[in-house]
This record gives C-alpha cells, structure tokens and sequence, in this order.
C-alpha cells in the first residue's frame, strides 16, 4: 500500500532529524483558503458527504447515507492505493459546515490516530468571495512510547497539512474556474 | 472532612463579595500557563513551563502548583506567587493526570503507559512509591481530606479507589467504555467519570464503591466538574463542543450548552456561580454561569488548553 504523501502533489518529508517522541498528546491543524466566488458556489463543491471528487488525492469515493449525520459513511479510495473510512457526525447546511471522523485508516496511509475533521465554507469579511477552512484534531497514528519517527507528532501533522493544503488549494481551483 | 467545606465557604461568605477565582490554565502548543484573574476576566501572566504541558494540580495552601508535561516527560512545579518554576524531575512520557492534596505535600501522577500511580513528594518531585494500576491511568481525582484518589483506568474501564496512606488499590469500579476525567461533589458523596467511548457519565456511590447510575451525555465526554452544593455536575463534551449539564438528583441532562471547540478540563468555582472551561482549539477559557447555564464571558488563554485537573484557586 503507498502513502497518501505519494498520491499528493506536495512533498511530504518525514518528520526533521531532532524529532522528539512524544507523549499522548493530541495535535490541531487549520487551514484556510480565500476563494474568489460566492460562499453558495464552494459549498456546492463540497456539500456532498458522499462525493470527495474534488480531492486531487482521491481516486473515488464510495459513499451511503448521504448528508446524514450518524448514518453517513464514505470510504475514499486514494490514487495509487490505501483507503480511508469516514463518518459524517454533524452537518449543517445553513452554516455550509461539517463535522466527520476517520473511522478507519491504515497508518502507513495517513500517520493519525482519533481524528475529526470540521470543513466550513464562509462568505469573506467585506464581501466578493469565500473563505474556505478546514481543521483538524488527532493524534499521531502510533499511540505507544517512542513513536518511530514517521509515526510521531510531527509526522502526523504535517501529513495533515499537506492534505488539506492539497485540498484546498484544488476547491479554489475548482471554484474559480 | 465534611465539615470543614461548610466552613470554608461560611468564611469566604463573611469575606464581602468573592472575588473571582484565579485560574491556572495548562498551554499544550506553547508549552506555558496561563494565569486568568476570571472576576476580572483578564490574563495575569504567562508563564512557560515544561513541554506540551496538560494535566495541573494546585495546593495554594502549601504554596504549589503541579503541571505534566507529556512532551517532555516531566512533572513541574510552580510558585503560584511568582509563577516561576521551582523543580521540575523526567518521570517518563506518561504523565498526564495528576492531583495533590490540599497542602502539596505529595503529588500524584497517573502514568499513562506504566499503568500506574506515582507518588511524588510535593518539595523534591522525588518520587516515593507507585501503586500498579491496570491499562491506562488517565484522570486522577483525590477525594475531600486528600486520604483517597479515585483513578480512571481508562483501557480497563473502571475507576480505581486508591488508599493514600497504604499505597494500594481499595476498591476497583467498572464504569463505561473509556473513562477519563473525575469530578467529586465537596462533600464527597459521589463521584462523576466522564466515559470518552461511551459517550456516558458513570455516577459512583462513593460510600458503597459502586455505580448508581450512567447518564448519556454528548459525543466524547472528557471531565467533570460538580457545584458547590452537589446539585449540578457539568461534563466537557470534547467532540460536541458542548457541556452536558446533569441533574445530579434526578440523573438528568437538563441543558446543553454550545461552549467552543474541544472542550476539555473543567473546574466549579467553589465560593461562587460559575464553571471555567478550557476550549482546546478554540484557545479560550469559558465562563459558564451556572444561575442560567449560558457562557458569560470566553478569556483568551495560549495555545491549546487543556488545564486537565484542579486549576482553579479560588
């Protein structure tokens, strides 16, 4: 199985030499794109729970229950192998937002651990455009001491980053178009 | 022990209007504490301490304060009066829960991957002896007098009774799926375990060492704290952004309140009207009025707090 860091564009080097193992902390990331196009025309991108299309990342997603919450689920299968399984727990479409867990992940594909995720389109302050913001919580995918350094803290987080930086930076993208 | 709470707060009451309490909140992404006057609603000082710092214990009768530090695998203690670090000691990465008595003379410290206690002693960080625990100690919770602490076993999913004076486990309690923070009513009649997997609070008879009761609360319960007068217990719902708030008569969720995201360590003003709330994504501490259980104010704190344990001096 190759990592999701194959199938992304972005370079995903491993954690940096002085890498400290850590304890059982858990890590945040959020990440944010401005977007030049109105907030409704973004959600419609990334409205369906069951469609992850616009993931550069993701080959398919299979998908059942569509936007609701407890009983949607979605296994994205990546390009170039490994999948990931999710859940939709809190949808609200008023406030263009959702709220998902991994439910199930290889940790050679994605080095986490308990992670939930929150996407969230919003119209820009001033006007003429969106801010879309992606977050994240987890822990590193190896919850033992002395994680080995491609599970560790800093491992997991940058893994993150580069998904939801790959993301989002194709949602703008796609968005602009 | 029972009367000496009556009694502290027939003082505090004499004392004029409470002044706020002051919280001592634990920054796990800067690696420092923040100190909140939350009468005043505004930082007093922040302090760097030892790395990814979560879980803080204090006894400002004894002059102390108590932080885990994960990332470092260190236990550090502060002077509340100057905030400065007076002795920190490597006990492995597993700290993270800990509590003391009320004067600081020991500290206890659940250790995460060494399924165990540690007892510390409260000047040198020495440490002094360890109880065995099962898979996981998580949240460590010392009952009225400081004689008992109750631990959650978290992967055993039971609470621990641990006799202080012998260093041995007097009673172990099944709760619900995963249990982690422990809140204890003053009077020491019952304590709350929130379940983080079962999304439940397990209510123990502390006398008889036993559950009474298991309240479904919101997703991923993390802490509790109970009022002064035992009536109300509050539950962090970490994955709700939520507190569940439990009628501790009736065993009922009566409200629920929106809180900020990643709610985590809780502590009950014991003079007053208020639980404080760190918001771990949010960088905030909430203040929630329990008179009408809404947020009153939110405070800006450092970066991911977790305060995990007996922050408040009141």
């Amino acid at each position: 199985m190759r990592p999701l860091c194959y199938a992304l564009a972005v370079g995903l080097a491993l954690a940096p030499l002085a890498a400290e193992a850590h304890g059982p902390t858990r890590r945040k990331v959020a990440e944010t794109v401005e977007i030049n196009a109105p907030p409704e025309k973004v959600w419609a991108i990334v409205k369906d729970f069951g469609n992850m299309g616009w993931h550069p990342a993701v080959e398919k997603t299979e998908a059942q229950g569509g936007n609701e919450p407890n009983k949607a689920t979605r296994t994205l299968k990546l390009k170039g192998g490994g999948e990931i399984k999710e859940m939709l727990e809190r949808y609200d479409a008023a406030g263009m937002s959702y709220f998902y867990r991994i439910t199930d992940v290889n940790i050679d594909v994605l080095p986490v651990a308990n992670y939930s995720s929150t996407l969230t389109v919003k119209a820009k302050e001033g006007g003429g455009g969106s801010v879309a913001e992606w977050r994240g919580a987890f822990y590193r995918g190896y919850m033992n001491n002395d994680p080995p350094e491609k599970y560790n803290d800093e491992a997991a987080e940058k893994a993150v980053k580069a998904v939801y930086q790959a993301g989002l930076a194709n949602l703008k993208a796609l968005a602009e178009k | 022990m029972r009367r000496v709470f009556p009694a502290l707060l027939a003082a505090v009451l004499l004392a004029g209007p409470a002044a706020g309490a002051e919280a001592w909140v634990t920054n796990q992404g800067d690696s420092s504490v923040t100190r909140l006057d939350t009468a005043a609603g505004k930082v007093l000082a922040t302090h760097p301490v030892c790395r990814e710092p979560a879980g803080i214990a204090v006894a400002p009768a004894g002059g102390r304060v108590f932080v885990t530090c994960p990332g470092s695998g260190e236990v550090a203690r502060l002077d509340p009066s100057t905030g400065s670090l007076a002795a920190r000691v490597a006990v492995g990465q597993g700290a993270v829960g800990i509590d003391t008595d009320p004067d600081g003379r020991r500290a206890y410290v659940a250790d995460w991957y060494g399924n165990r206690l540690l007892v510390l002693d409260g000047d040198t960080l020495a440490t002094l002896g360890s109880v065995p625990l099962g898979p996981v100690p998580a949240g460590v919770t010392l009952l009225p007098g400081g004689r008992q602490a109750l631990v959650a076993v978290r992967d055993a999913d039971q609470v621990a009774l641990v006799d202080l004076e012998s260093l041995s486990v007097a009673a172990t309690i099944p709760v619900g799926r995963h249990p982690f923070g422990i809140g204890v009513d003053p009077e020491a009649r019952r304590a709350y375990v929130a379940n983080v997997e079962s999304d439940d609070l397990s209510v123990i008879d502390l006398e008889r060492r036993v559950e009474v009761g298991r309240v479904k609360v919101g997703s991923h319960p993390y802490a509790a704290a109970v009022t002064p007068d035992g009536a109300k217990a509050y539950v962090t719902n970490q994955q709700g952004n939520s507190l569940s708030v439990v009628d501790t008569a009736t065993l009922s969720v009566t409200a629920t309140i929106p809180v900020g995201e990643y709610p985590e360590g809780i502590a009950a003003d014991p003079a007053g009207d208020r639980v404080y709330v760190a918001c771990w994504f949010d960088n905030i501490l909430a203040v929630v009025d329990t008179g009408n259980d809404s947020v009153a104010a939110r405070l800006p704190t450092g970066d991911g707090p977790r305060a995990f344990g007996r922050f408040l001096i009141p």
